[in-house]
């Protein structure tokens, strides 16, 4: 699980362009959106939608889904664990 | 990218929702010249009481334009009336009245909509945009986002000027289920319709030239094109005469290279749209329907 989690965090960072940061820098539980960690927003929300299904075959559908899915990257990454299709 | 709001200019139709179903019950019956006709007289009031709307526009024909006071003053009138004209010909559609597109630039349009992936299709708050929904066919389903803060009866008579298309409406929602729905549409190849000049949602932008000086302008259409790696279609419907419009489409970051990242590449298109935006603009220059100041 640590790899897919640190996986996952440099993902986050080649996608939303984060240069400034390293995996180091993201808590794994910190909420991705909102003020506090991350900070992210909708525009965030389509880069993380596509980077499910392009590296992990993963097609979320509802903002309920994504709400339950991005709620940190430790979250992302056991939701990845348990339905990847890649 | 720089973070704006535009959040305080709405953009929606003027009157009430009685107000709006009188005028398409209204426009069964009376002639479009005449509706025009009525609009001389009412023209100044906006002018004198809409006085945001009056400096923004007098200040884009100044200063953007390059006309003298008394020519800015005019090109104003000018300006307030073609919107008058074109929420009149929404009207006039929503009552069964058709126009005359001129669409030599159909061949694009027609060439991506048969081509395996979905696209972007972008369009701008000059002109009719919205007449292209109505009036363009494709055997793509298609997804226009429409702004929710739109009265009952626009909302209705959009859903059924639709209901005899392949469109389907998708309002901006605050829990963000419009960009699950866009993505899925272009997931599944469809074509998905949004402004590509106003910022609502994420104010995320990116700075693009637009008549000399950096404009903010809405990173949220390009991001998506660029994630899905489909292109961009910018279509401007331009009124001519009273019951003729000019369709314009250009298919946009055609020469910008895929390898390069989502950001980058977004950013580059985003450009490319305000270049081409500001050439229609320079051509129909009182059909330019921003309202406040889009440099601010």
């Amino acid at each position: 699980m640590k790899e897919l989690i640190e996986e996952i965090k440099v993902q986050i960072i080649n996608a939303l362009n984060l240069e400034e940061m390293t995996p180091a820098d993201i808590d794994d539980n910190a909420p991705l959106f909102g003020d506090e960690g991350l900070g992210l927003d909708s525009i965030d929300v389509l880069e993380l939608i596509v980077l499910m299904e392009k590296n992990y075959g993963i097609k979320l559908s509802s903002p309920a889904e994504g709400k339950a899915v991005f709620q940190s990257v430790a979250v992302m990454a056991d939701y990845v664990s348990k339905n990847r299709k890649k | 990218m720089a973070q704006y709001d535009h959040s305080d200019w709405q953009g929606s139709t003027v009157g009430t929702s009685w107000m709006q179903r009188a005028m398409v019950k209204l426009f069964r019956f009376i002639p479009i010249p005449l509706a025009y006709a009525c609009m001389v007289p009412v023209i100044p009031f906006f002018m004198l009481f809409d006085r945001r709307g009056y400096l923004a526009s007098y200040r884009f024909f100044r200063k953007r334009i390059g006309r003298n006071p008394l020519h800015a003053f005019c090109s104003v009138y000018a300006n307030e009336f073609r919107l008058g004209q074109v929420v009149v010909d929404r009207f006039a559609q929503y009552a069964g009245r058709s126009f005359e597109l001129d669409n030599e630039e159909m061949p694009v349009f027609t060439r991506l909509s048969e081509a395996e992936p979905g696209f972007v299709q972008l369009g701008s708050h000059t002109g009719n945009f919205e007449l292209v929904g109505y009036m363009l066919r494709s055997i793509k389903k298609m997804g226009t986002l429409v702004y929710s803060g739109e009265t009952e009866t626009v909302m209705q008579q959009r859903a059924a000027m639709f209901a005899r298309t392949n469109v389907e409406m998708v309002p901006v929602s605050d829990d963000m289920s419009h960009l699950f729905r866009l993505n899925e549409i272009l997931r599944d190849g469809g074509i998905v319709s949004m402004p590509g000049d106003r910022v609502f949602g994420s104010q995320k932008t990116f700075a693009c030239p637009f008549f000399g000086e950096p404009a903010p302008f809405p990173a949220g259409p390009y991001m998506l094109a660029a994630q899905r790696s489909v292109p961009i279609v910018a279509v401007f419907v331009m009124k001519e005469a009273v019951r003729r419009y000019r369709i314009f489409v250009r298919q946009i970051g055609e020469k910008i290279d895929p390898a390069l990242p989502s950001r980058v590449r977004a950013e580059a298109m985003a450009r490319e749209f305000a270049a081409c935006l500001e050439g229609v603009v320079r051509q129909y220059p009182t059909q330019w329907f921003n309202f406040y100041d889009f440099w601010k």
